[in-house]
């Protein structure tokens, strides 16, 4: 079993055991029910008619033809589901359909509802549009050009989303005194997440427009909200349920159309209608990682300490807005850590284009920037005859600083992170020593646990949760955390098993469900296991306090000095003073009635130093951190670059179950790989050419290097037994790790993502002869 | 399942088969695996009116050996018995080494032999193993049989030699002498899952005085259809193994290549690494030798 370095103090039973996770065996087995496993009775079939040009107007839709086909229910259309929406709520843009343009090809159009799939698709066919299409802007450069047709009509005229600007310290000034300045330009792709279970709903309407919504989704509060104002019904009327669900990585952090139409379709025909993507569907609605053009100049003093940071971007944004300021913002944040740099200055412009939006992915806002940065300080620390290692040291963050943005990191490890992994890959001795072809490269980086703010303005608990505790039911967490497969069922299991002193196997955890699961924000941003993990701790020490005022009698003693142990209620002093567990349980109940508590947690707010600067996106409360070691073999002939070892050293805090906190670890490092050397999606003309699992290449199994993955020891004491983000950190320092070692191999620093066979070996044909 | 309507048959026997495939003449489609057939009717590619499905047909399915002779593997097996089997491993190494990186293996246990042959593309893992390898197959039909040289099945991109009436009954690889090296490399841009950026089969023979008597280059991924190098061949015919040599072949072969732009990668660079693959696998086929 693996366990997690303990520096606590605090004699933990369950917390920090690597328990296998609970949902393993039914997924392996195919037990597991997710959205598309589901059947009711009469329920129908529904599919999404999409457009074949990237930017047009419709000038007419005719369905005549499909309703008369035999086993279609409904057909809808965009302008009678006209309410627009977006995980913004400030700023809508999306509609569940396109309504009079649309602006990528594979824009839903019509959506249809009938007995079987067969019928649908044969009824999409017998849909006809009418088009005038309008000039294409596949390129924020394009969509940028004078003249160019606003895919957006709002009141600004042009192309630009958003653009945003902070400035921090003096930045001209101190790249001016800067003894060394490195200034550089890069470019990351377009990637889609390729979560395994693609987008699925079910919708059933009730008697009394009552709407259950099954469906694949992160964010079933925001689903909740979206419903309500898309359908024009109240909140109170709609639930919302997350069956298993497999995978998300952000692209199911925002609302998709198969849930709005399959809502309305159900609506109009009276019975149940699902609509689950194929995988094409799924790289349309994609959502998945802004392109970003940044350049970037960082300058440091002569022993390599970082002066300023001067950050300038472009964001191919897409057709929609979807997370895009967020992302923008998120992004403006990274700059700030986790290194110490004074001076910072973020610009960047977000583009409409006409291809699929982008969107919230892994690492939100952190994988472009700490590609560039992370290669540039490789670069600087190389120039400076410094060891990268020591540079990145040197600037480290630690424990209770604050940045110039005003993000206050309360605990900080990284610098342990560093030193752990520098150890164990032999990073020292091996790098700049290995023969040509091979190399090693080192990179670190850090991420939000949690967001500190809301999308709207809402003063309510971020995350809350409710539990109930009754000698035949056991031990009940109700919580509104979306379980993704990330596993935080099962953390929030070990929260209430560890608070109460029982063991994890008397806890059951219902999440997910806004019908019987308290509020909570959902997942992303890293911030379930601090967010909902306070929640359930307060809930779960509320029982216990419930509880020790019966021991307290029974036993005579001061409840204060009673605690919760191994399935009993003892006396912290005197251990033989001890009930069990489950009879205080019973003589609570008998004598005062149903045993329940509920526990909530707001973040604290802060706001960025002087003028709030981008809408306090990026504040956190606590932030985790990581250090990777990547080492390559480069095949000088092929160009093939093939990453033989990750070693990666993490500062999650206390790891409340190390075996969950490995697989993120390993998904991140995979993930980030198939970003640095095989995924893009890839346009010809107007449309993704590869909008598919086989020509969009995420990594197999036979691509997996080895991976060494290492908790380092870390105690975060305000957050709930310790713990923080696992979950997007890892990400981050792949991608330059990689490159860094490329560079090592071969001599060649890569800027443009991904970095294919053919790249390397034209870069290889272009280096001189040695 | 979103596939358009057709009739499906499942014969039990080869008369059955046999009279199936007349009787519907140019209507039917044999179906084996179906991991290229069903892909391509659900892609709308085509969508044959009949399905004659061969997967009943024990007549069809095996891997035997003939001492002296060869190895003779039927239409129908599947690609993971070929993988699986150690007389294959044993008396056809290069073709282990291709159907190994065939798909995947959920893939392999549905794939046939049979069905990357007929289905002719380019890309096949198996054809320029096969071809290097100086195989036959044999086409039956219409109450009678015919052997031909696996090279001149391939009629065009994606065309092959089957008449109406006709399937393919088996494939047969004569015996390797232990003085023949061979070997099977492709390049791929991932792991595997993979169509090949190009492919390479290579075999030799030598004569008693160490040198090359007569070579077979064959090449997939670079060309409408896998074909022949032969003046690469021809580069090593009559001299001595070496690297140099082998270099040199690569670079003919490279010359002889036409492939095309595409997604995985520029027609420049498949032509580089034609070249370096073409040396690669003849010199991973002399170390076969080498060791036997
Ligand atoms: C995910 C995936 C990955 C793949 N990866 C690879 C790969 O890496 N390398 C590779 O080479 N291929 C790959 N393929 C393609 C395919 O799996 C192989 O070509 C396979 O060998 C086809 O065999 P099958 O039995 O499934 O053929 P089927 O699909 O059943 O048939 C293919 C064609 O051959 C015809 N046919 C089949 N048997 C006969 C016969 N005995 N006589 C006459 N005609 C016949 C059929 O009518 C059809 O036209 C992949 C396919 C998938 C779906």
């Amino acid at each position: 079993m693996k366990e997690a370095p303990n520096v606590s103090g605090f004699d933990f039973s369950v917390i920090g055991k690597g328990l296998p996770r609970k949902d393993a065996w039914e997924k392996a087995t195919g037990a597991a029910q997710y959205t598309d496993d589901l059947k009711l009775p009469r329920m129908l079939v529904g599919k999404i008619k999409r457009s074949p040009h990237a930017h047009a107007r419709i000038l007419s839709i005719d369905t005549k033809k499909a309703k008369a086909l035999p086993g279609v229910k409904a057909v809808l259309v965009g302008s009678e589901a006209p309410n627009l929406y977006g995980i913004m709520p400030q700023t809508p843009t999306e509609s569940a359909l396109s309504i009079d343009k649309v602006r990528f090809v594979g824009e839903g159009v019509a959506a249809v509802a009938a007995v079987d799939e067969d019928t649908a698709s044969e009824a999409l066919e017998l849909i006809n549009v009418e088009y005038e299409p309008l000039p294409a802007y596949l390129t924020p450069e394009e969509a940028l050009e004078d003249g160019a047709v606003p895919i957006h009509e709002d009141k600004k005229g042009n192309n630009i989303i958003y653009e945003g600007k902070q400035s921090f310290g003096d930045v001209d000034q101190a790249l001016s005194r800067s003894a060394y300045v490195l200034e550089k330009n890069f470019y990351t792709q377009c990637v889609n997440h390729a979560f395994m279970e693609p987008h699925s709903a079910l919708a059933r309407f009730d008697e009394g427009e009552r709407l259950t919504l099954w469906s694949s989704s992160q964010i079933p509060h925001y689903l909740h909200r979206t419903l309500s104002l898309v359908l024009g019904i109240p909140m109170q009327r709609i639930r919302v349920i997350l069956p298993t669900i497999g995978g998300g990585f952000g692209g199911k952090g925002e609302v998709a159309s198969n849930e709005l139409c399959a809502a309305f379709l159900a609506r109009r025909t009276g019975r149940p209608v699902k609509i689950t993507f194929e995988r094409e569907e799924v790289f349309f609605t994609n959502k998945g990682r802004h392109p970003m053009r940044m350049h970037i100049k960082v300058g440091v003093d002569e022993n390599g300490i970082l002066q300023a940071i001067d950050f300038d971007t472009l964001m191919d944004g897409g057709a929609y807005l979807g997370w895009g300021v967020v992302v923008m913002f998120y992004c403006a944040a990274m700059l700030h850590l986790p290194y110490k740099v004074p001076n910072v200055r973020f610009h960047g412009m977000r583009v409409y284009t006409n291809k699929p939006t982008c969107g919230a992915m892994r690492g939100l806002g952190g994988v472009q920037p700490r590609f560039a940065l992370e290669t540039m300080l490789d670069e600087i620390a190389l120039k400076l005859d410094m060891s990268p290692y020591e540079l990145k040291r040197k600037n480290a963050v630690e424990s209770g600083h604050t940045t110039a943005l005003n993000n206050y990191v309360r605990h900080s490890e990284y610098k342990k992170c560093l030193d752990n992994v520098v150890k164990r890959s032999g990073y020292l001795e091996k790098r700049g020593k290995l023969p040509f072809g091979k190399g090693i490269g080192l990179a670190g980086a850090h991420y939000s646990s949690g967001t500190s703010y809301t999308l709207y303005l809402a003063y309510k608990p971020h995350s809350s949760a409710l539990i109930r505790v009754d000698t035949e039911s056991g031990v009940s967490v109700y919580c509104g955390a979306a379980d993704i497969g990330q596993g935080s069922d099962m953390v929030m299991g070990m929260i209430a098993a560890e608070t109460l002193g029982v063991p994890y196997s008397d806890v059951q955890v219902y999440s997910g469900d806004t019908g019987i699961t308290p509020f909570d924000l959902g997942t992303f941003s890293s911030r379930v296991t601090v967010a909902c993990g306070h929640a359930v701790e307060e809930a779960a020490l509320e029982i216990n306090k419930k509880l020790f005022g019966v021991a307290a009698v029974s036993l005579g003693v001061q409840g204060e000095q009673l605690t919760s142990q191994n399935g009993k209620i003892l006396s912290q002093f005197e251990q033989k003073k001890s009930m069990d567990f489950w009879e205080a349980v019973g003589k609570y109940i008998s004598a005062s009635g149903p045993l329940t508590a509920t526990g909530h947690y707001t973040p604290p707010r802060r706001s960025a130093s002087g003028k709030v600067q981008g809408g306090n996106i990026g504040h956190a409360p606590t932030y985790g951190f990581t250090a990777q070691v990547a080492e390559v073999e480069v095949d000088i002939e092929t160009g093939e670059v093939r990453v033989m070892k990750v070693t990666e050293s993490g500062d999650c805090g206390q790891a409340i179950n190390p075996i969950s906190v490995e697989g993120q670890v390993e998904g991140s490092i995979v993930m980030g790989m198939g970003q640095a050397l095989f995924e893009e999606m890839v346009a010809e003309g107007d449309r993704v050419i590869n909008p598919n699992l086989h020509e969009y290449r995420i990594p197999t199994i036979a691509d997996m290097p080895e991976i060494d993955t290492e908790i380092v020891e870390s105690y975060d004491p305000e957050s709930p037994y310790g713990a923080k983000e696992c979950g997007e950190g890892p990400i981050q320092p792949v991608i330059p790790a990689i490159l860094n070692a490329i560079y090592d191999a071969i001599g060649v620093r890569f800027n443009e993502l991904p970095v294919t066979p053919e790249k390397v070996l034209a870069a290889l044909h272009e280096r001189p002869a040695s | 399942m979103g596939l358009p309507a057709f009739e499906y048959y499942c014969p039990d026997t080869s008369a059955e088969l046999e009279r199936l495939l007349s009787e519907c003449g140019g209507q039917a489609k044999i179906l084996a695996g179906g991991t290229d057939l069903l892909v391509q009717i659900k892609g709308g590619f085509q969508s044959p009116a009949v399905l004659i499905d061969i997967g009943n047909l024990e007549s069809l399915q095996g891997i035997s050996h003939k001492e002296g002779k060869g190895t003779e593997i039927l239409a129908g097996t599947k690609i993971a018995a070929i993988e699986e089997s150690p007389l294959i491993r044993e008396k056809v190494l290069a073709l282990y080494q291709a159907v190994r990186l065939l798909g995947s293996p959920q893939v392999r246990a549905m794939a046939t032999l049979g069905g990357n042959i007929c289905n002719a593309s380019p890309s096949a893992e198996t054809l320029p193993a096969l071809i290097a390898l100086g195989s036959e197959l044999t086409v039956a039909g219409n109450g009678s049989e015919r052997n031909l040289p696996v090279e001149s099945f391939f009629l065009d991109y994606r065309k092959v030699d089957l008449g109406p009436g006709e399937y393919l009954k088996s494939v047969f690889v004569p015996e390797q002498s232990n003085v023949s090296g061979s070997a099977y490399l492709c390049r791929m841009l991932r792991g595997a899952m993979e169509i090949d950026i190009v492919n390479v089969g290579v075999w030799f023979l030598m004569d008693t005085e160490g040198r090359c008597q007569k070579a077979r280059i064959a090449l997939g991924s670079v060309a409408p259809k896998p074909f022949r190098a032969y003046e690469a061949e021809a580069v090593l015919t009559g001299k001595p193994l070496s690297e140099d040599n082998f270099q040199q072949a690569g670079k003919v072969a490279s010359s002889e290549s036409s492939p095309i732009d595409d997604i995985r990668g520029s027609a420049e660079y498949r032509r580089d690494i034609v070249r370096v693959m073409v040396a690669r696998a003849l010199s991973m086929a002399s170390k076969s030798l080498q060791n036997s």
